[in-house]
């Protein structure tokens, strides 16, 4: 068993690294395709989503498995989530849609679903 | 002492130990090649591209900013080859376009199967810089190479009667193993009326950017209309049929609250799922905002006149 310290250190540098692929794709260092606004948008939706599935995994890996000081990563990768999604919703208010009201208010208006796009 | 050319050229002399040798860059060389077959590093597969001749170019105004070469065939929508956008560009490499023939049936003088090379070498080859608008709200624009779908059509004499003509994408689970899924009726169809089919501006394209058609942007032969949706735009065409009834459509069929027969592009009618009024125009930086959408894609002037008297409510 890994001790406490270096499990979260990896922990938090795995966790980093989606957003640095973010910023070199922002500064075109790297390429995320023509559509580097979606690519950012699903990125983060993804990562949120994927943190999330591993922190409601933890407590299950603590009881039946071997890997029971994986807990102590449950507070990071949850605030880990909870950043992801929070860039998930500011590029689609700030980015995506430019903070004009009316576009967003266009897109609510038409259903509740846009996931498609 | 007097100096050699390349010094008063001012040209960089390289000293030996600068120049890489060549059994090194060859190593290099092999080793980017060993990782794209392990997946580190994406093909770019451009199938058999062949430089095209003698077209005539493009003399109007541009629509816009041209998109790169390597945006317009790594962002495409072919479900024959995958879902994701960049999956086109990595699995159409099955697609085998030659020779390829194309059928034409239905109300006409002259029904066939024709040679796509004879075709193409019959035709003047033109170049038409057209903005696509996706339904899904991007837009790209694409320096096109082809010739007009009306002159061509009217080679083959249809009929009075036929007022529709109707596209078929090939149907070949092999070569198209999208079409293994069932996302799709297949094969792809598609339709225009016959007055649409020979308006100017409808083109059938076999190249871009004064190459063949790679395979990921609908090779051979596809179709481009562009006042409307780019799902309109048939890719891989085998069969083009004169009709006197409004034919079926892929789209239309796997959902007709979401997609019309007509799919002009129309800022004032939503998708059901999504708003048509702004675009994302491809290719440009993070920061940049989306612009609002142009009734009929900027082309309503050419093409207004073709739905006078239609409620374009009702028949997006």
């Amino acid at each position: 068993m890994l001790p406490i310290k270096p499990l979260k250190w990896i922990a938090f540098i795995l966790s980093s690294l989606p957003l640095l692929i973010l910023i070199l794709g922002i500064i075109n260092f790297i390429n995320l395709g023509p559509n580097i606004v979606e690519a950012v948008l699903h990125r983060t939706g993804n990562t949120s989503l994927n943190l999330l599935m591993i922190v409601l995994v933890l407590p299950l890996m603590a009881k039946h498995t071997l890997f029971r000081n994986f807990i102590v990563l449950s507070r990071m990768l949850g605030l880990f989530s909870f950043f992801y999604a929070g860039l998930h919703l500011c590029v689609y208010l700030f980015i995506d849609r430019n903070m004009s009201i009316l576009s967003i208010q266009d897109d609510l208006s038409v259903g509740p679903t846009s996931w498609q796009e | 002492m007097s100096k050699t050319w390349s010094q008063k050229l001012k040209i960089k002399q390289f000293k030996d130990f600068e120049v890489t040798p060549e059994n090194l860059f060859k190593n290099r060389r092999a080793l980017l090649k060993s990782a794209v077959a392990l997946g580190l590093l994406p093909s770019r597969s451009y199938g058999h591209v062949a430089d095209i001749e003698g077209y005539r170019p493009w003399d109007q105004e541009s629509p816009g900013i041209l998109n790169s070469y390597e945006d317009i065939t790594n962002y495409n929508n072919f479900y024959e080859f995958g879902l994701d956008k960049a999956d086109p560009a990595r699995y159409s490499h099955t697609l085998e376009t030659h020779p390829w023939q194309v059928e034409i049936s239905g109300l006409t003088n002259k029904p066939g199967v024709y040679d796509l090379e004879e075709i193409i070498q019959s035709m003047q080859l033109e170049e038409r810089i057209y903005k696509l608008r996706c339904v899904e709200a991007w837009s790209m624009i694409v320096p096109w190479i082809g010739f007009p779908l009306g002159s061509f059509l009217n080679q083959f004499e249809p009929h009075t009667n036929a007022t529709f003509v109707q596209f078929f994408t090939l149907y070949d689970t092999d070569m198209m193993p999208g079409q293994r899924s069932r996302v799709l009726d297949w094969p792809y169809r598609e339709g225009l009326t016959m007055e649409e089919a020979m308006h100017p501006l409808s083109f059938l394209a076999t190249g871009l950017y004064g190459k063949t058609l790679p395979n990921q942007n609908g090779a051979p032969i596809r179709l481009v209309v562009p006042w409307k949706y780019g799902f309109k735009s048939i890719k891989s065409i085998v069969k083009i049929v004169f009709t006197d009834q409004k034919p079926l459509t892929s789209w239309n069929q796997a959902n007709a609250r979401e997609y019309g027969f007509y799919s002009n592009v129309n800022p004032n009618v939503s998708h059901p799922r999504w708003s048509q009024a702004y675009e994302r125009v491809l290719g440009q930086g993070f920061f940049t905002p989306r612009v609002p959408t142009e009734m009929f894609n900027g082309y309503g002037e050419q093409v207004a006149h073709l739905y006078d008297g239609l409620d374009l409510q009702i028949n997006y």
